[in-house]
């Protein structure tokens, strides 16, 4: 039986203008809606998160960045490979991802090698959402709400939330309650929890930000911050905080050309994830157009959401203060466990702890549904691995009544958790760390994309979207435009000591992140290949390129 | 040893079926078995005016010269598991306005597809010591069961046993009842009586292989996306609710004769292998719409009457 998956491509045959004659036959369904999918990319761009780590890293990293501008170039970017997944995702639908775009465009090894490394740094980065989750979501609440007057004896408790255990402890619980997600309510549960915290992501993490940040002056804001630190125990708080600056050697540059470009660094975090969607949306076969609507269009949403929520949240705290609060001691100011985030800040703002909970409480829903989609795009790959002979068979057995992958699922739980104690124990990894081995993968992709109406011609000059431009495939042009683009955010990454991954700074994460790469993912595949036939499985056959002819 | 090479729901895709046989070779193995649904969904017609033939296909208009282009267009088509149909403007007119003519040009075109491609069965498969059995799927016309009962080296299991001495084969094509009214429907009670009656003589002795259209139900290799009255597809959250949509009757028919091997189709994205007792039951799911050959490759020991494993195959 064929599902919409197929029938969506049927339908683009011109079916209803009388020149195709369709069978009554099973599939034939009508187009989903585009939006639907369009909100899965949107909760996977990590948007909001990007805004934090702009306010928390740019004081200190780039402080001279413009940053609508720096969000503009990252986009600029990081466009081509949107239109890349979304083209791929159309072409080659269901497929898991970049595993089978490069597995089957390039070679096997390749394919899994980049998946791998995607998936592995897809699980360190778990850490970061566990840090801000416990220190900018849970600590932030308890901290705003003895801001605004509940009893201090919360402080403690909020402190404890920003320390090395608050941060584990939270991530684990997060972890376990995600894994518990899937295993007890399967993805069904999982999309009604995503579907629910997506209105109070967009509402809280930058609508109700950018309503207060237009409404809210500079004085009044510095006014709310004086009252807010004063109730969590310092006096003439703003004061302080320019004092500590100036005392840290902080002095207002203006923009720099540089600074803008070096941002990058932060901004490319929303593409580091974007294009994972195309996982899943692989399964949102909706319509010939649905992708191209979902992955750019998510692009240019979240882009949007960011040039709109900057300077409304800077016309209220102040480019310059909010500098200041990045490169202050912030135990001089009264914020012993750490500075605050953007949305705490936009709460102290908003001078409400009604509307600081809902600010708050949304940049922590985007986290929270971040978590375990990145859990079901980890065990969703285990899958297709699994499938595939490269890892255990177990790997893809799937709960009946549930649909999950339940080892695979535990086993990226127990991943997860470790990658949260790196975080909270150790300085292996720093936030933007992940950019550069991710940003590895998307390369190869674009270089799967480039080739792929040459390797695979018949399916690509079958496809509704065989069309030409410079004389080229389509795809290959975009192919190139997004390796263009990929190779200048790796450059920057590369050449920026804020990154984690600078060729100077960083030199043994980078070679870690190209020893995983090149290294460890070929010597599972290739071992796993040797293995598999001892056993009497030629792996090749997984992938082979069967000739029609 | 026996291996056996399974695919199913080509839906027209003649790349696909082309590809199978020749992997087969390749894989080295015994029996090759087909899982049904091999009719395509729609004609596409190519309409002939002064000497060049038009149409759209893709969502894109084409106008091309007779010949080599048409050609191109008509291959186009046909990797895509639909029938390219050269005609008049007259013609189409009358495809429009007679229901009736459209049903006996896509009947032929329908046996006319699975003629040629048992004669390539035959073809590929001779001087081989190769066995192929195949089922209709419920997306299949009845028309296509002459050619299929034709092929020389095809076995058609639809509803029977057949003993290849080693093993033996039940075969069904027809599945519960779904959203589109497809061409072979049955209720659950009709599908439990039919496949007890086709093993009727079964030797308990010798290991029973199953080659059923349908998988069973709540076994996750049935998940489909759910679709409304409307029929669109059910969306939360971004995502399709999927649901199983298996055969409770195949199910219980499994659970009662635990056939070593379960082969199933029907549900494309639900590729997958799991265990019912001792049997085990395999969708490998189908990606015809890409050319993608997707299938599985079972090897059993007959002589222990264990599955020694199977190999997902994309390509």
């Amino acid at each position: 039986m064929s599902t919409f998956e197929e029938a969506s491509r049927d339908a683009t045959t011109g079916a209803g203008d009388g020149s195709f004659f369709a069978r009554q036959a099973t599939g034939l369904v009508r187009e989903g809606k585009a939006y639907d999918a369009f909100i899965y990319n949107v909760m996977w761009s990590g948007g909001a998160l990007t805004l934090a780590f702009m306010y928390l890293l740019v004081p200190t990293l780039y402080p001279a960045a413009n940053l609508p501008f720096t969000v503009l170039i990252a986009a600029i970017l990081g466009i081509g490979g949107a239109f890349l997944y979304a083209l791929l995702t159309t072409l080659m639908p269901r497929t898991g991802g970049d595993y089978v775009f490069v597995s089957r465009t390039i070679h096997p090894f390749l394919g899994f090698a980049a998946n791998f490394s995607y998936v592995f740094w897809n699980m360190v980065v778990v850490g970061v959402y566990a840090t801000f989750l416990s220190t900018y979501g849970v600590g932030a609440i308890l901290r705003m709400l003895v801001g605004f007057g509940a009893s201090d004896s919360l402080l403690s408790t909020a402190d404890w939330f920003a320390s090395d255990w608050g941060i584990f402890v939270s991530g684990t619980v997060m972890t376990v309650l995600a894994a518990a997600t899937f295993i007890l309510g399967g993805t069904q549960l999982f999309f009604r929890l995503q579907q629910m915290t997506f209105v109070i992501y967009i509402i809280g993490a930058f609508l109700l930000v950018v309503i207060v940040g237009l409404l809210t002056s500079h004085a009044s804001f510095l006014g709310s911050f004086n009252d807010y630190a004063q109730n969590l125990g310092t006096a003439d708080a703003a004061a302080k905080v320019q004092a500590g600056a100036a005392k840290a050697g902080y002095t207002d540059t203006g923009y720099t050309v540089h600074d803008t470009i070096k941002a990058v660094s932060v901004a490319w975090f929303i593409f580091g994830f974007i294009f994972s969607s195309n996982y899943f949306a692989g399964e949102i076969k909706t319509g010939r157009r649905t992708q191209f609507y979902a992955i750019p269009g998510a692009v240019a949403l979240v882009v949007l959401l960011l040039l709109i929520t900057i300077p409304s949240f800077q016309h209220m705290a102040g480019r310059d203060f909010i500098n200041q609060l990045g490169t202050a001691d912030p135990a001089a100011y009264g914020f012993g466990a750490g500075a605050p985030a953007y949305p705490e800040i936009a709460a102290i703002g908003s001078g409400s702890p009604i509307l600081g909970f809902i600010i708050i409480v949304g940049f922590l829903g985007g986290i929270v549904a971040w978590l375990p989609m990145t859990m079901m795009l980890a065990s969703r790959c285990m899958l297709a691995w699994s499938f595939d002979k490269v890892m255990p068979e177990k790997l893809s057995d799937v709960d009946e009544r549930t649909h999950s992958p339940i080892v695979a699922v535990l086993i990226v739980a127990i991943l997860y958790i470790l990658s949260t104690a790196a975080y909270a124990f150790t300085d292996w990894f720093t936030t933007l760390t992940v950019l550069f081995p991710e940003t590895l993968t998307l390369l190869v992709v674009a270089v799967a994309g480039a080739i792929l109406p040459y390797r695979r011609r018949e399916l690509y000059e079958s496809s509704a979207r065989a069309r030409r431009a410079a004389g080229l495939p389509l795809l290959t042009v975009v192919g190139i435009l997004a390796f263009v683009g990929f190779l200048i955010a790796e450059i920057i990454l590369l050449t920026d000591p804020g990154s984690g991954t600078s060729i100077t700074d960083n030199p043994r994460i980078v070679l870690i992140s190209l020893g995983i790469f090149f290294g460890v993912g070929p010597l599972i595949y290739f071992g796993s290949r040797a293995w598999r036939r001892t056993q009497g499985i030629d792996l090749d056959l997984a992938y082979a390129e069967i000739p029609p002819e | 040893m026996l291996r056996i090479l399974f695919a199913t729901d080509f839906h027209g895709a003649e790349v696909c079926f082309r590809k199978l046989f020749n992997l087969a070779p390749r894989a080295k193995v015994d029996v090759i078995v087909i899982g049904g649904d091999l009719c395509g969904k729609g004609l596409v017609p190519l309409v002939e005016r002064n000497g060049s033939f038009s149409g759209e296909f893709l969502g894109a208009p084409f106008d091309v010269p007779a010949g080599e282009q048409t050609g191109e267009i008509e291959k186009r088509i046909r990797f895509n598991g639909f029938y390219p149909y050269r005609c008049t403007p007259a013609e189409i007119e009358r495809l429009r306005s007679e229901p009736e003519h459209l049903t006996a040009v896509m009947d032929g075109e329908l046996a006319a597809t699975v003629e040629r491609w048992m004669a390539l069965a035959d073809e590929k498969l001779a001087d081989t010591g190769v066995i192929c059995v195949s089922i209709p799927g419920n997306d299949d016309e009845l028309v296509i069961d002459a050619p299929l009962d034709a092929a020389k080296r095809v076995r058609n299991c639809d509803g029977r046993l057949i003993d290849f001495g080693e093993f033996q084969m039940v075969g069904f094509g027809a599945s519960n009842p779904t959203p589109w009214n497809s061409p072979r429907e049955f209720p659950e009670e009709e599908i439990e009586r039919r496949l007890e009656a086709a093993v009727v003589g079964v030797d308990p002795d010798r290991p029973l292989l199953a080659n059923i259209h349908v998988p069973p139900y709540r076994s996750t290799l049935d998940d489909a996306p759910l679709v409304d009255d409307q029929l669109r597809p059910v969306i939360k959250g971004g995502n399709p609710v999927a649901g199983p949509v298996g055969s409770h009757a195949v199910r219980s028919f499994i659970e009662r004769h635990q056939p070593l091997v379960s082969l199933h189709g029907h549900i494309h994205e639900s590729r997958g292998a799991s265990r019912i007792g001792g049997t085990l039951a395999i969708n490998p799911g189908s990606d015809y719409s890409s050319g993608t050959l997707q299938a599985v490759i079972v090897s059993i020991d007959l002589r222990k009457r264990k599955v020694k494993g199977h190999q997902f195959i994309s390509g």
